[in-house]
């Protein structure tokens, strides 16, 4: 897939190309309006709320674990760990030692980004096949774990119920009333968006998708491997824990079931799904899935199964994605509309031409 | 003491069968180049398979399970071989496209057993009942039937691998693709030969720890995981270093499970994990980790 | 003092020697060439220098050691390199790989604690080398030659003072490899940039080096002035030897 990512928009010296309107931030965008203007369209749909709350906190998981995957080259499996321990740091925090609710956000955040780190250390040393060895190991360590760590605090088997939710001025937010858990989601979604946006469209943006293209080449021309796959992993640890931390406010629950393999298959789908290292696409993919999981409830053991032969289909038959096959309609029409379109747009929005 | 050494025993039992889930697993990347994160499942497949015949729908002995499953579990690795994996060899990020697809496959494979046989648990009787007094030890039949099944299909392994025409061959692909391709080895074949033989151990691991374990349709990815820490444990595409890493961390798991309760058998070995990596980043006898 | 020193530098893989116990010295603003048949150890050498190898023995530059140091830190130290098979980063245009070359190069210290400052401007360097017309080219879309001259712009990017042209005739026509040899001269001469390069071409490297190497088996064979050595009947004999195998 790797021939396939949009190029980089930015680099040294032309870096107000980030700002500069295109498709990756014209997308990004339309998405945030549109959600920001939803909750007056839907009013007091508590159900369809909730489904949107909950997309948002994993479209913001989705993109960061691609800024990882699709932009980085970095095979981190263990993704889903980062959520469960930010959600588990910032509810232990709250429910065992009596914290404010608020601070859980920052906990969340800092947990993330130490364990990332923490896992980085070792494992990108190592050649990348290593590291999605050791992630996934990671990650279905931590269940057992959680449940064995009833002496800590995590709640065992049956984790931790119920999490104090938020309070703004006094007023505790209660499930009954979605819309100010709405914007909070939203204003996190979009910080993530934000900072993802950025950390690709950037000077050190440059740097690990040089290293991702051809990594002995980029260190042979001054780029530290090490300094900046660890930035990354913590970039994306951060606002996976952090998400975490808010999903453990919201639903007022978590537990080892987080870490179950319908989470973790989701998010795969999510990610295929908008198009790895296709910024914004997972988290487009995010809603896409939560709302078709949604549709499938009624078919209950079988949506595990269609998910799994999801995945396996769109690996083989569309590894590009949604976003990729924008890329392909929009490279089509610019074919059609002759080459000076496509010469005028910068270079960042067309696709190199095919072999 | 003397139960000490019955436990010890049981490690060396089960250290032994989890070599032959790992070494299909570090041959399969080792020659193919494949990380098969299905594996797990193909060892659930093994152990359903095996009630199937055993005991859901028919009552056969274990001997000719053993004789019917095992080809099934062969040409099931070729299948998925042939058809998935494969059409992505000509894609430039072939490593990161196998490791999603084989997961998704373990989804899709996992509830497909859980939509046929449903979620409850199932178990395999015990091959053999009774046990036998050697020395004041007491081992129970199981045990020893186990230790000699998994004994064979290891000595089988070696001998295929070190004698015949298609083990020479695997063994040359893994140690230079080009190259053996050049001399005229049918690589494809070769991808799809080793596949079928990784999914057969995995099968035949998944019938002989079945008896010890519940099975559940997600119950491979423990396997699965086991199979990976052994691998990093020992170093990737190591046979030595898989052995030792087999034997060390299925004697932990006796000791864990008989001191503490198999559910902290999992924490432990990733803390032994941690620690081997700590001293030897590349695993016990992994050459050399980093690239290049 | 000399540029470049190795002393008794020995990497192994496994059983094998890839470099065994090599020693050299190099001065500032020397065409320095190395020749040898193929697993002789040539790249090896290259990527000990250039710190993706850490071997036994010592490297250093203008007395300072540098063996230990990762890759990134030895090119901020003014050692620059180019590949065998040039693999410019496939995503980005001609001008972008130079320029990742141009800030991440120049970012840390020279030996000497100063700060270089880098090229703001990138369109001498792309003329230099003759890639002008094809810098918002997208690389992928290049041949060799132009993979080869956009890899060694990039390095020249990063303000090297000594740079290592691994095999930089290799696989490109006649014409392409007179330019690339006139290219490497003017380096030497109008910038003052020390050279080393491994080359197969043996009319090539009498004709540009000052003094020559000969690898074999991971160690020295010769050393010296070029048309001495490429007429020692033990370098000959190596040279056709090793071609055979």
């Amino acid at each position: 897939m790797k021939r396939d990512r949009t190029p980089v928009a930015a680099l040294p010296g032309d870096r107000p190309k980030a700002l500069r309107f295109n498709r990756q931030n014209g997308i990004t965008l339309g998405l945030v309006v549109i959600l920001a203007l939803l909750p007056l369209a839907l009013g007091d749909s508590t159900y369809t709320m909730r489904l949107l709350i909950v997309s948002m906190i994993w479209g913001g998981v989705a993109v960061a674990w691609d800024l990882l995957l699709g932009y980085a080259g970095i095979f981190n499996l263990g993704q889903i760990g980062f959520f469960a321990l930010g959600a588990y740091a910032s509810a232990m925090l709250s429910q065992n030692a009596g914290l404010n609710p608020w601070w859980g956000l920052l906990a969340g955040a800092a947990v993330g980004a130490v364990l990332a780190v923490l896992l980085g250390l070792p494992s990108l040393r190592m050649a990348g096949i290593y590291i999605a060895l050791l992630t996934l190991a990671f990650y279905e360590v931590l269940g057992p774990l959680l449940t064995v760590g009833q002496a800590v605090g995590t709640g065992g088997k049956r984790g931790i119920s119920p999490i104090e939710p938020y309070s703004i001025g006094g007023h505790t937010l209660s499930s009954g009333n979605q819309v100010p858990w709405f914007y909070l989601a939203l204003g996190l979604f979009v910080l993530c968006l934000v900072v993802c946006y950025f950390a690709i469209n950037s000077r050190f943006g440059a740097s690990f998708i040089a290293l991702h293209d051809s990594e002995q080449f980029a260190q042979s021309l001054g780029i530290s491997r090490y300094k900046v796959s660890l930035l990354i992993v913590a970039i994306s640890g951060t606002l996976t824990g952090l998400m975490g931390a808010f999903y453990a406010h919201y639903t007022g629950v978590v537990s080892p079931r987080i870490l179950g393999l319908e989470v973790f298959i989701y998010l795969v789908v999510m990610v295929l799904l908008g198009g790895v290292g296709k910024f914004p696409g997972p988290a487009i993919g995010a809603f896409v899935v939560i709302f078709v999981s949604d549709w499938l409830r009624a078919f209950e053991n079988f949506r595990l199964l269609i998910f799994g032969a999801l995945v396996v289909a769109l690996v083989m038959l569309a590894p590009r994605g949604l976003m990729g096959a924008l890329d392909s309609v929009q490279g089509f029409v610019h074919h059609r509309r002759g080459r000076h379109a496509a010469a005028e747009a910068p270079a960042a929005e067309t696709d190199g031409p095919k072999p | 003491m003397r139960e000490f050494i019955e436990v010890l025993i049981t490690g060396i039992t089960i250290g032994i069968v989890y070599f032959l889930v790992a070494v299909g697993f570090t041959l399969c990347y080792g020659v193919g180049r494949v990380l098969n994160y299905s594996y797990g499942s193909f060892f659930t497949w093994g152990a359903y398979l095996a009630w199937v015949l055993a005991v859901g729908y028919s009552k056969l002995n274990y001997v000719l399970v053993f004789v019917i499953v095992l080809p099934i579990m062969f040409f099931l690795g070729v299948a998925v071989d042939q058809v998935l994996i494969r059409p992505l060899r000509k894609r430039p990020e072939f490593d990161f496209s196998v490791i999603l697809v084989t997961l998704g496959l373990a989804v899709f494979l996992d509830n497909l057993v859980l939509v046929i046989f449903g979620a409850r648990t199932k178990s395999l009787p015990e091959f053999l009942t009774g046990s036998v007094k050697l020395g004041g030890f007491t081992i129970s039949w199981q045990l020893i039937a186990m230790f000699i099944f998994a004994l064979v299909v290891a000595v089988v392994l070696f001998v295929f691998m070190a004698r015949t025409r298609t083990g020479m061959s695997m063994r040359a692909v893994a140690q230079d693709p080009t190259g053996a391709r050049i001399v005229g080895i049918p690589l494809f074949r070769v991808f799809a030969v080793t596949f079928g033989i990784s999914t057969l151990l995995c099968g035949a691991g998944g019938i002989l720890l079945a008896p010890r374990f519940f099975m559940t349709p997600t119950g491979g990815w423990t396997f699965l995981v086991k199979a990976l820490i052994i691998v990093i444990a020992g170093g990737l595409g190591s046979l030595r270093g898989t052995l030792y890493a087999s034997f060390m961390l299925g004697i932990i798991e006796a000791i864990v499970g008989w001191k503490l309760g198999l559910l902290w058998v999992m924490p432990f070995w990733f803390l032994v994990l941690f620690l081997v990596l700590l001293v030897k980043p590349a695993g016990l006898f992994g050459a050399t980790a980093r690239k290049g | 003092m000399a540029l470049l020193t190795l002393e008794h530098v020995t990497q192994r893989f496994g059983a094998l020697a890839a470099v065994n116990d090599l020693s050299f010295e190099l001065e500032e603003g020397e065409v320095f060439g190395i020749a040898g048949p193929n697993g002789a150890g040539k790249t090896t050498v290259f990527n000990l220098i250039s710190g993706f190898l850490h071997g036994s023995g010592r490297i250093l530059l203008d007395g300072k050691r540098i063996d230990g140091l990762p890759p990134h830190r030895v090119t901020h130290l003014g050692i620059a390199r180019t590949f065998q098979i040039p693999q410019p980063f496939q995503s980005m245009t001609v001008v972008q790989n130079l320029r990742i070359g141009e800030y991440y190069g120049s970012q840390g210290r020279t030996a000497d604690g100063a700060r270089r400052a880098p090229w703001k401007d990138l369109s001498g360097l792309i003329e230099f080398v003759g890639l002008q017309g094809k810098e918002d080219r997208p690389v992928s879309s290049l041949k060799l030659y132009d993979k080869k001259l956009t890899v060694l712009a990039s390095a020249l990017a990063t303000r090297p003072r000594l740079v290592m042209l691994d095999e930089a005739l290799g696989g490109l026509s006649a014409v392409e490899a007179e330019l690339s040899l006139a290219l490497l001269q003017r380096l030497n001469k109008e910038w003052g940039l020390t050279v080393i390069m491994i080359e197969h071409l043996m009319s090539a490297l009498t004709r540009s080096c000052d003094r020559l190497l000969i690898l074999n088996n991971g160690e020295a064979l010769r050393l010296g002035e070029p048309r001495a050595v490429v007429e020692d009947p033990a370098v000959i004999e190596c040279l056709v030897g090793g071609k055979r195998a």
